[in-house]
């Protein structure tokens, strides 16, 4: 018992045991353990539930849940056309008839805003998507197969966490050319690496569980063991991850835009509305604002989101000194 | 790692020794002491009471509130939300609710804490003579030359072998018995009225706790200081107390003399935990004693080992080393008998386990069972054998997914080894729920959902499963509270008459361990050091080593240390 | 542009993967106990068991050294990638054969590949990093004539991000949970979400056109150091602010951990003051994350604040990379790279070493 573990775990009458706060024994790693277990234990309660009760992370869903509308919808929300060129109402501030006001050809800044919000998504799921699968596929592989496989992918991954990502993603695309699937094959290969330290760093801590070491001498086959065992266990940190690279991987894109490397005219992005905005400085503030609030926003509501989930799935990443493990 | 000069271990002194409970005024007094978190009482209305020169001992399992109590009513408890209600002085002086500052003036000068591990409770970064004067420079205005000729005497007084050289250590450099001596000289270093020893041996390995105990039964009559004592083992404190308190679910629900409570316990949850404590058979009523008598061993052994050696790399950031961590261990285990391996941590008890099991590659040896290779299989051979053997683990708050219904983790072994159509599975865990004791209404249960005891159940329940002939209980127990171990251990004898399996049980605790065994081997640095029937290793133990294990037992009659 | 290698949220996946590497016997007592009664029955005291800080260094060191020739055989294929005759893309609109063939035989793509493979190796190793493109000037040179900028520039950044996360990220952990926690951890949040080029932008907007201060260029500190400060204040800030934000939330959690480690009850339960105890026993123990996550936001400052370098126009080498993508100056992108991976990696390895000095554990093992 420390006087600390009423804070982690209140006395909970789920588990009648008098084993609650059971940390009078032996071993030394118990204090981690018991916590893990609460950990557990809120996991299984309900992660929605508990995810409800974190302000910050509905404020996440809500916001999200507009921008997939509005991605889905945006072509028939938005008031005018993205490239509704009309020179004669240039620069105009917000008004009734333009809220965010328009550009330098008269463009409406909201519809460019909305319209551009599908494209941010897109290439913000599809990379984070190829991260995830390879990522993960490659974490798991090196954590649970270890020796010279995890060596050698570890080494691997250590060249690529060299290149600051910004820096590889304007390179790869530099080589493919510029263009909205290079952007996204680009993100997709620089989240690789992070996907692949989360996903190998749990399973090496779910492989040293009991109950795996308990399956390896049942006799269970390792692919069992990674599909049943591993994957659900390791899920928490990942999906945390995916939260959080959502959010990151739409401010990278945003960035190649601005350069000029990502999304190209006509197709609106937010990235590049920034860029145009720059020589309006200023006599059109509305320009630069409301594309980068867009931004804003949106990686807000993913990081908000990563974190109300890390609260509830995955508590233990909280404390990064109970965790840490000899190899 | 027992860092015990032979010396040290001295015989305990006799029971007569003891003080008669003192009329003096207690130095902590604490009345109708809550303490809660948020909306729930932890803790409901506890009084007790500790006078200069004596021992309270506070004795409860896990979860009854005994630590809590005690760091609230020395003004350690902090926690968001927390509170306490109730008083507690010090020398008539009221800690609960008093300022900062004055617990700041109190801590350390004149209540001293021990913690559970002292493997944590010392700074990483700091030398020891940091660490030993940061306290006596505080509260007792000395300079530095002065706080380090004090803790020189101190861990000298401690049994620090070279306390010189000591000084200068960082914590990572000391053995885990020696850290606690370290951290009991942080608590003494300005001689307080009161020590809080917050199960301060329960980290420690058996023989090392021994001596702590008899450590601090010295110095505590050498300075004339109150103690509060605080443990799960009833044991431990009927070698240190002279006072009990038995607490469970954040009350008192009895308190007395030591020999009140060990020879005329009144409340039923006392006796348990009396009955539940592992004890020598030596040390029981006769009749007891040769339960195991009618048992001899005949014909050829269910499982051989023979010259096993284990050897690992240990890689660190700086460098790769190789330790042996088994050498040439021999032993038999019989069909409906048990073998008992014990041994303190770094023995080489689990490794034995894990050789078995083929998780870890031995570098010589062999074992066989009934005559077929259990060592370096793959594959098919690899499958069968791990049919053949079972393992329990020791955590079972770990070793069951958290992810995973009671039914699907004790079909899992059914569905590696293909071993019943899918309909049937169901059935046949209801069948091994029974074999354990649980109802089928288990079945859909998570993890989570289950106590400790029945957790192991399950896990039991998940080895039968698979129908082996050898069991390996791998300190099964030894993370349950006292009374659930005892209806396990009940529960495994059970199954081993029925079925008849061999049984390989491996603990830490000699008393557990003998209490189960026919044949026992005593480990230690990876070596077998004794190995013979029960009876033998307790009548007539050949080595030094195995006489420290037994003398640390604690004694079925209480005895001041 | 925040980088994820280091984005405040990723924390803590990296921090065990970086503790795999270094020995944390104190938070496995019993396995630690174990190796040394039994490490003493076998192995005879060699060379690295008794130098172990200098072992810990030779092997960060060959380490650092072996991902750096992985670094540079990555940037070697990055230009066997492009699709075409990158020379011909290179050259555009100014195609002449002679042209073609001379700037072919200066990089050395006209030899096979094996060969161009282990000459570009040695030649990287030894700082040559081929010519540029656009020039013909040696592209090492063109590097090392930025570097000071980008340098400057990263430093004032870090200092902006510690100023600003020392003191949020201590108070929001000591008080876990609390009004000000929540609101440091909202205002963290609201600093990693803001794309750093726009708030540039912002800042340029408001500062430069409203108060005339300047928005672009950069004067060597040697020079003009008024002119120095003046120039580095919004670019500072501008990378600084995200840096700080991921900083804050490093910082948080260290400090969430020490405090609730045993030996700060221990402290505590000595009497010591509340300021000691927060200085010598959470302070010394929290630093050593966020010693590691500095250096690498240092890192990442160093080759990341490509976008920055754009918005204000700063001479640096992010505006240098920018000009190369723009112009397909393949070689000065790749060696901009290779140099941005090497610092970092140098930083990282002055980092570790840093860390095995500051703990006793791997320095007395």
């Amino acid at each position: 018992m420390s006087a600390d573990k009423p804070t982690r775990q209140t006395p909970d009458t789920a588990a009648q045991s008098s084993h609650a706060a059971g940390s009078a024994t032996t071993a030394s790693g118990k204090q981690a353990t018991t916590t893990d277990t609460s950990a557990k234990k809120n996991t299984r309660a309900s992660t929605l539930s508990l995810l409800m009760t974190n302000p910050t992370a509905v404020f996440g869903l809500i916001v999200l849940a507009v921008i997939v509308v509005l991605a889905l919808f945006g072509q028939w929300i938005a008031p005018y056309g993205a490239n509704d060129i009309d020179v004669p109402r240039a620069l105009q501030a917000p008004s009734s008839a333009h809220w965010f006001g328009t550009d330098e050809l008269g463009r409406d800044v909201l519809s460019r805003v909305v319209i551009a919000a599908a494209t941010s998504l897109k290439v913000a799921l599809i990379s984070v998507g190829i991260a995830l699968v390879v990522g993960v596929g490659v974490g798991v592989l090196s954590g649970y197969l270890g020796g010279v496989i995890d060596s050698i992918l570890m080494r691997i991954v250590d060249v690529a966490f060299s290149f600051p990502v910004l820096l590889l993603a304007l390179a790869i695309v530099a080589i493919l050319g510029q263009g909205i699937g290079s952007a996204m094959i680009a993100i997709g290969i620089v989240y690789i690496p992070i996907f692949a330290r989360v996903a190998r760093a749990s399973t090496l801590s779910v492989r040293q569980e009991p109950y795996v070491q308990a399956a390896r001498t049942m006799g269970v086959s390792s692919g069992r063991i990674v599909f049943s065992h591993v994957l659900p266990n390791i899920s928490g940190p990942v999906i945390v991850q995916t939260s959080l690279s959502l959010a990151f991987a739409i401010l990278t894109e945003a960035a190649l835009s601005f350069l000029g490397l990502g999304v190209q005219p006509p197709e609106p992005s937010w990235g590049k509305m920034l860029f145009d905005a720059q020589g309006f400085m200023a006599d059109a503030w509305w320009m630069a604002v409301f594309p980068g609030l867009a931004i804003f926003v949106v990686v807000l509501a993913f990081n908000l989101l990563g974190d109300g989930l890390r609260d509830v799935l995955d508590p233990r990443q909280r404390t990064i000194m109970q965790n840490r493990r000899k190899k | 790692m027992s860092d015990i000069p032979a010396d040290q271990a001295s015989a305990p002194e006799a029971a007569g020794a003891r003080r008669d409970p003192a009329p003096e005024a207690p130095v902590l007094e604490v009345s109708d002491l809550t303490v809660g978190v948020g909306r729930n009482d932890i803790v409901h209305g506890v009084d007790f009471a500790v006078a200069t020169g004596q021992t309270l001992g506070i004795v409860g399992e896990s979860g009854s509130g005994k630590s809590l109590s005690v760091l609230s009513a020395t003004g350690l408890f902090e926690a968001p939300g927390g509170y306490v209600h109730g008083s507690s002085t010090l020398d008539g002086e009221q800690i609960v609710g008093a300022p900062a500052g004055l617990l700041r003036s109190i801590h350390g000068r004149r209540i001293g804490f021990v913690f559970q591990d002292p493997s944590t409770s010392l700074n990483p970064l700091m030398t020891l003579e940091a660490q030993l004067a940061e306290g006596p420079i505080k509260h007792l205005g000395i300079s530095a030359p002065e706080a380090r000729e004090r803790s020189l005497q101190l861990l000298t007084e401690l049994g620090l072998p070279d306390p010189e050289l000591r000084l200068g250590y960082y914590p990572h450099q000391l053995s885990g018995g020696q850290k606690q001596r370290v951290m009991i000289a942080v608590a003494l270093a300005c001689e307080p009225d009161v020590l809080i020893a917050d199960e301060p041996t329960t980290a420690l390995d058996v023989t090392t706790q021994a001596a702590i105990i008899d450590l601090v039964a010295g110095l505590q009559r050498s300075r004339d200081m109150a103690v509060v004592w605080i443990s799960h083992d009833l044991g431990v404190i009927g070698q240190i107390a002279d006072d009990i308190v038995v607490m469970r679910a954040g009350e008192i629900v009895e308190r007395g003399s030591v020999a009140d409570i060990f020879e005329r316990p009144q409340h039923e949850y006392t006796k348990t935990l009396l009955a539940a404590r592992p004890l020598l058979r030596t040390q029981q009523k006769a009749g007891s004693a040769d339960a195991h008598a009618d048992r001899e061993e005949t014909g050829e052994p269910l499982l051989r080992i023979e010259d096993l050696t284990v050897d690992f790399e240990v890689s660190s950031p700086t460098g790769k080393r190789t330790i042996t961590a088994v050498k040439d261990v021999s032993l038999d285990v019989y069909r409906g008998r048990t073998l008992g391996i014990v041994g303190e941590s770094g023995s080489g008890k689990s490794t034995i386990a894990n050789v078995l099991t083929g998780v870890v590659e031995p570098a010589s040896g062999e074992a066989r069972m009934s005559g077929d290779p259990v060592l370096r299989l793959s594959g098919a051979d690899l499958k069968t054998m791990r049919r053949r053997i079972a393992m329990v683990f020791q955590d079972p708050f770990a070793a069951l997914d958290p992810r995973m219904t009671v039914q699907r983790s004790i079909a899992e072994p059914l569905m590696a080894h293909n071993l019943l159509p899918r309909r049937q599975r169901r059935q046949r865990c209801a069948e091994l729920l029974d074999q354990v004791g649980l109802d089928a209404s288990f079945i859909e249960r998570y993890p989570h959902e289950l106590s400790g005891g029945q957790r192991q159940r399950v896990c039991i329940a998940r080895a039968l499963a698979v129908d082996p002939e050898l069991l390996i209980l791998d300190e099964s127990t030894a993370s349950l509270d006292v009374s659930i171990q005892a209806q396990v251990l009940d529960l495994l004898a059970e199954l081993q008459d029925e079925h008849g399996f061999g049984y390989i049980f491996i603990g830490h605790d000699l008393a557990v361990v003998e209490q189960v065994s026919d044949t026992v081997a005593v480990m230690k640095d990876g070596e077998v050091v004794e190995y013979g029937t029960a009876e033998q290793i307790l009548r007539d133990p050949q080595t030094d080593y195995t006489r420290q294990l037994i003398d640390a037992v604690p004694p079925a009659e209480p005895v001041r240390a | 542009m925040s980088d994820p290698n280091t984005h405040g949220s990723s924390t803590a996946p990296e921090a065990p993967d970086r503790s795999a590497d270094t020995p944390r016997s104190a938070d496995t007592p019993r396995s630690a106990d174990n190796q040394s009664s039994q490490a003493e029955q076998t192995q005879q005291a060699g060379f690295f068991t008794r130098h172990p800080l200098l072992t810990f260094i030779l092997r960060r060191i060959l380490l650092t050294f072996v991902t750096l020739l992985g670094v540079i055989v990555v940037v070697f294929f990055l230009i066997q990638l492009v699709p075409g005759d990158p020379v011909r893309i290179a050259l555009g609109t100014r195609y002449t054969d002679e042209a073609y063939q001379a700037l072919q035989q200066a990089s050395g793509l006209d030899k096979p590949l094996i060969a161009q493979f282990f000459s570009y190796i040695g030649s990287a190793l030894i700082g040559d990093l081929g010519v540029s493109f656009r020039n013909g000037e040696p592209v090492m040179m063109l590097l090392l004539e930025r570097l000071p900028a980008t340098i400057s520039l990263a430093l004032c950044a870090i200092f902006v991000a510690l100023l600003i996360a020392i003191p949020l990220g201590t108070i929001a952990g000591l008080r876990e949970g609390g009004v000000i926690d929540s609101i440091v951890r909202v205002i963290s949040q609201f600093g990693v979400s803001i794309p750093d080029f726009w708030m540039g932008m912002m800042l340029i907007s408001v500062f430069a056109l409203g108060f005339g201060w300047p928005s672009s260029g950069y004067t060597p500190l040697t020079e003009d150091p008024i002119g120095w400060a003046t120039h580095m204040v919004l670019p500072a800030i501008t990378a600084g602010v995200v840096s700080a934000a991921i900083l804050t939330r490093f910082i948080r959690t260290a400090v969430i951990d020490v405090s609730h480690a045993t030996f700060v009850r221990t402290a505590t339960s000595k009497g010591l003051k509340h300021w000691t105890v927060l200085t010598k026993h959470i302070g010394r123990n929290a630093l050593i994350p966020v010693l590691t996550i500095s250096g690498i936001q240092l890192a990442t400052l160093l080759g990341g604040v490509i976008v920055v370098e754009v918005v204000f126009a700063y001479p640096g080498l992010g505006r240098l990379i920018y000009d190369a993508v723009a112009a397909r100056d393949y070689p000065l992108l790749q060696g901009a790279i290779l140099l941005i991976a090497f610092i970092f990696l140098t930083i990282n390895l002055l980092v570790d070493v840093l860390y095995a000095i500051i703990d006793p554990r791997i320095r007395i093992s």
